[in-house]
């Protein structure tokens, strides 16, 4: 697939002419001294644009207590946007080519990050293609972000798009009086995306949750997944709907969304029943959240919130996760007399008909535990951030970090780019996990020995 | 009678000439404010930073100004350089004279209501700040204004207006010379809130006349701390044009179109 990519990027790179969004070209000439009393209109130039980065990064893993110990992976590579901006359409591909993933197989969703088609109609458009869109209020953290999958594979990144896949789907935006309508469609089930590695790096069940699965699936089972026919199947569409409206200093929305849990389930059951065989499948559920934004001098106020009715509704069923409700209070503060910005927020969720256990291993509730923290009914999270740009921009540090309150695992994301010209950046950032205390089911403590250093430089066209 | 009559004299000669050039520096001002006055503006601009090693690193934006119904909406596009390109920011005037603002980061694909600028902030790490780039005087309702003097200033004559704010915020006090001719403003020192200490000097390069109006064709904003300073272009102006509200939308600033 290299083979054909590479050399159409560089046609069109050689060929095309170079435009994208030029500024008011309505309303300004080539850049002479003018005046002009002529309406401006809103007309748009049409045309090709080109852009993105070329880059290179190594990134050292090891337990920060043995830095000797590193294994490297080298990152960056070539990341490019191309559009087309027509009369009543636009279009776009972004296309990624990393260097990381030389050695193993190219998968489409990682070169063709994302794809769009976009017509315009009198106040509204329709976009069309493999999208990655942000629903919710919060400053990066979400609970009712509902319209594309996690992807855990590198982990957590301090980048709220790099963890989204882009998913197919059809968004209908329109905007009546001072309301915006948002209707979702999309017409197939992609799960959310994990180290399927038991060794992996970012495998993603602890040390306790493996040994229980171990237990459970002692009599090792045949699993059944569904395939990606199956997931592609009408009957595994999604869609929703999302109303947002400014009042004053306030900005509120409303969401619906009838689609799925985006974690796999599994029915122990039937390990009693059937020829010894798991099959892995997905809840159907749908989200009545709303979202609100209030301003006021430099704070921002932020807040999310929202009810998942699963198809269990009554929670006894085995392979089906239950009703749960999702909570998100955040503040923002501009810090005065600087351009720092600091923010806090707190989430977290609370699993309705949840026994917390002891349980057997043929329980409802083990599945419910896979979505909860500690075997907690609840999980709540802190998440802190503050960018701090330095010498007129030159330089920025960021730093981040998350908190999980019941089982006390953290990760912190500090990182520091050097602007060193307008179109090149040097950026080191670092990734530390770990929790406090001994004992601790998080899944930051499982990822201890991932803490990171990586290094990097890009260059922008 | 006579006694209070004489009194009143005397307070009148002793207090006349003050309010005489108290009045006139507000005159002097609200002539400054009408010249530059117009029910919509488009701005094509270009930005200079200038280390103190004379090292420049440009940036180009582009920004339009519309007042409807005495409420003023701004949108501002970064066209360059690359790492901001296609950066958009939206402020609307609410009734109560505050700002709503709306940014939208290309990276991120959406846009995002954000706390009012705070007006001392940085503007893309230049020497001007939000407020300064909003107006680098204050209006006759927003400062003390008095005539301190007139003086001639690049071969110019020019009033020296100080100006102090009812409410400190960004500075304590600032010093006009406005030009006779054409009432813009030559040079304009911003002092630190002990309104002593000399925080920037702006120096206005290069006026012109253009379609039977003034206009400031390129200024320099130096901070005197750090001698780093910040050379603004107007590349193009264009002032009373027709547009289209649509561009004031968080619709516009989310596709780049006019819908």
């Amino acid at each position: 697939m290299k083979r054909f990519i590479l050399p159409l990027i560089l046609l069109l790179s050689l060929t095309l002419p170079l435009y994208a969004f030029d500024g008011f070209t309505d309303i300004f000439d080539d850049p002479v001294e003018t005046t002009t009393t002529e309406p401006v209109t809103g007309e748009t130039s049409t045309g090709f644009g080109i852009s993105g980065t070329v880059g290179f990064s190594f990134e050292a893993f090891s337990d920060i207590a043995k830095p000797l110990e590193a294994q490297i992976d080298i990152g960056g590579g070539l990341n490019i946007d191309l559009s087309w901006r027509g009369s009543i359409v636009d279009a776009s591909v972004n296309l990624s080519l990393n260097p990381s993933l030389q050695d193993e197989t190219l998968e489409w969703i990682d070169v063709f990050t994302g794809l769009s088609i976009t017509t315009y109609f009198e106040g509204g458009r329709i976009e069309v293609g493999r999208l990655k869109k942000e629903w919710g209020s919060g400053d990066g953290v979400h609970v009712v972000d509902v319209l594309n999958a996690p992807d855990y594979r590198n982990g957590i990144v301090d980048d709220t798009l790099a963890m989204k896949v882009a998913e197919p789907m059809l968004l209908t935006t329109a905007l009546v009086k001072g309301t915006t309508f948002e209707i979702a469609f999309k017409p197939m089930l992609i799960p959310m995306l994990s180290e399927e590695d038991p060794n992996g790096r970012w495998f993603m069940l602890s040390d306790k949750q493996q040994a229980d699965m171990a237990t459970m699936f002692a009599s090792n089972p045949d699993i059944d997944t569904p395939t990606k026919e199956d997931l592609s199947k009408l009957s595994k569409a999604q869609y929703g709907a999302r109303v947002t409206r400014t009042m004053g200093p306030f900005d509120l929305g409303l969401i619906y969304y009838n689609g799925y849990y985006y974690e796999p389930t599994y029915d122990l059951s039937a390990l009693m029943t059937t020829a010894n065989t798991v099959t892995i499948d997905f809840t159907r559920v749908q989200l009545f959240g709303a979202e609100g934004t209030f301003i006021t001098g430099p704070l921002t106020f932020m807040a999310e919130g929202g009810f998942w009715l699963s198809e269990d509704m009554k929670g006894t069923e085995m392979g089906k996760y239950n009703n749960k409700w999702v909570y998100l209070a955040g503040v923002g503060l501009l810090i005065p007399g600087t351009s720092t910005y600091a923010t806090l927020t707190y989430n977290g969720h609370y699993i309705m008909d949840f026994d917390e256990g002891p349980y057997a291993a043929m329980d409802a509730d083990n599945l419910q535990a896979a979505q909860s923290s500690a075997g907690k009914r609840y999980m709540n999270t802190l998440t802190a951030a503050m960018e701090i740009p330095l010498a007129r921009d030159t330089v920025v540090i960021r730093l981040a970090g998350t908190y999980q309150i019941e089982t006390h695992g953290y990760a912190l994301l500090p990182s520091v780019t050097w602007n060193i010209a307008d179109d090149l950046a040097f950026k080191a950032n670092a990734r530390i996990f770990g929790s406090i205390g001994t004992g601790s089911e998080s899944i930051f403590e499982t990822w201890k020995d991932n803490d990171a250093l990586k290094l990097g430089i890009s260059y922008l066209f | 009678m006579k006694r209070i009559k004489q009194l009143f004299i005397i307070i009148a000669l002793i207090t006349l000439p003050a309010m005489a050039f108290a009045n006139t520096g507000t005159e002097i001002m609200q002539r400054v404010q009408d010249v530059q006055k117009a029910d919509s503006s488009a701005m094509d601009i270009r930005l200079g930073l200038i280390e103190s090693n004379g090292e420049v690193r440009e940036r180009r934006i582009q920004t339009l100004t519309l007042t409807e119904n005495g409420l003023t909406n701004t949108i501002t596009v970064f066209l360059s350089p690359a790492s901001v390109k296609n950066t958009r920011f939206l402020t609307r005037q609410r009734n109560d004279g505050t700002d709503d603002q709306w940014i939208y980061l290309p990276a991120l694909g959406r846009v995002k209501r954000i706390a009012a600028s705070e007006g001392s902030g940085s503007f893309m790490g230049s020497d001007f700040s939000y407020s300064d780039m909003a107006s680098t005087t204050y209006d006759t309702d927003e400062a003390n204004h008095t005539l301190i003097r007139e003086e001639t200033i690049n071969n110019r004559n020019a009033y020296v207006i100080e100006s102090i704010p009812f409410t400190t915020s960004d500075y304590g006090k600032t010093v006009i010379w406005v030009d006779k001719e054409t009432y813009l403003p030559l040079k304009v020192e911003f002092y630190e809130k002990d309104e002593t200490t000399l925080l920037k000097r702006l120096i206005t390069d290069d006026i012109a006349f253009t379609d039977g109006r003034w206009i400031t064709k390129s200024i320099t904003m130096t901070t005197i701390a750090t001698n780093h300073s910040t050379r603004i272009e107007i590349l193009q102006a264009k002032y009373n044009i027709p547009m289209n509200s649509g561009y004031f939308t968080t619709s516009f600033l989310e596709t780049g179109r006019v819908l």
